[in-house]
């Protein structure tokens, strides 16, 4: 098992958005074990068009839906947008911005990861998780 | 062509509208002021070039590559895949046919132009037309994604 697990949700309070900064929830897609490895994540926003969706994996849309409850700081219907990915490293995940919370389970974290469309995604990250999941 | 197709810039700049095109105006200043970052300088150098026409009042550039292999790891699939169709279509245009490809009538350039002036933004959602499949609300969840990765230094 890697230090840093993919699945592993958490909140950054330092992200930035349009209108200023405002905690951004992610969820992993890849592992890590050295202090400089690189993390690809996706971002978790709440869904203000669920009659779109449906739950899990919209792919023509990028978008894995999670109902309320699936992690304990969801309440409504949330997108994992996978259309772009976000690049952390693991010595970022021990800074007081960044709150680590729940960890996925592997099933719903291969359905995400089986929903991504890799042509959005760069070579280096799509590597990177795919090793994860070898 | 990008945004229309996928909601999302392959360069992250706000164009303007410029006399020869949308022209990005950051972009266009760290050529002027000599700052470019350090990752395009050892790419590419700007070289100005001479003109034969005396009363020509534009300075002319060429961009010289200084690797003869491009790096294109930092493109997506999709973003090589757009690069690769627009080098297409352009390959044998002259600098004048391009410019007056984004000259047409109703271009985003064209109507920045007429509703706004030059030398202002063109506002990305010009570009949404009929070849366009995602829906507005998509593709502005998409834009405003690309937005906040690039504030936050994400990419």
């Amino acid at each position: 098992m890697a230090d840093f697990n993919k699945g592993q949700t958490f909140l950054d309070l330092k992200s930035v958005n349009i209108d200023g900064i405002k905690g951004k929830y992610f969820i992993a897609l890849s592992d890590a074990d050295y202090i400089d490895d690189e993390i690809i994540c996706f971002v978790m926003n709440t869904e203000k068009f669920m009659s779109k969706y449906m739950v899990n994996c919209n792919k023509q849309y990028q978008r894995f839906i999670i109902s309320p409850g699936t992690f304990s700081f969801i309440s409504k219907p949330t997108s994992i947008m996978l259309e772009k990915e976000w690049h952390y490293r693991f010595e970022e995940m021990f800074m007081d911005t960044i709150k680590i919370l729940d960890l996925a389970p592997d099933l719903l974290v291969r359905q995400i990861k089986n929903c991504i469309d890799w042509g959005y995604i760069l070579p280096k990250a799509k590597k990177i998780i795919e090793d994860s999941f070898k | 062509m990008y945004f229309k197709r996928h909601g999302l810039s392959i360069t992250c700049y706000e164009y303007s509208t410029y006399p020869f095109g949308p022209v990005p105006q950051n972009l266009y200043n760290q050529i002027l002021s000599d700052s470019l970052p350090e990752s395009f300088k050892a790419e590419f150098k700007i070289v100005k070039t001479e003109t034969d026409d005396d009363d020509d009042e534009y300075m002319r550039f060429r961009v010289a590559l200084k690797n003869a292999g491009i790096d294109y790891s930092c493109f997506t699939p999709y973003e090589k895949e757009m690069l690769e169709t627009v080098s297409f279509i352009f390959k044998e245009a002259t600098a004048k046919e391009m410019t007056e490809i984004t000259h047409l009538h109703n271009s985003p350039w064209d109507k920045t132009k007429n509703q706004i002036g030059m030398f202002k933004p063109i506002d990305y959602f010009l570009a949404v037309d009929d070849e366009t499949t995602l829906d507005i609300e998509l593709l502005k969840e998409r834009f405003d994604l690309q937005k906040e990765q690039c504030l936050n230094g994400r990419l």
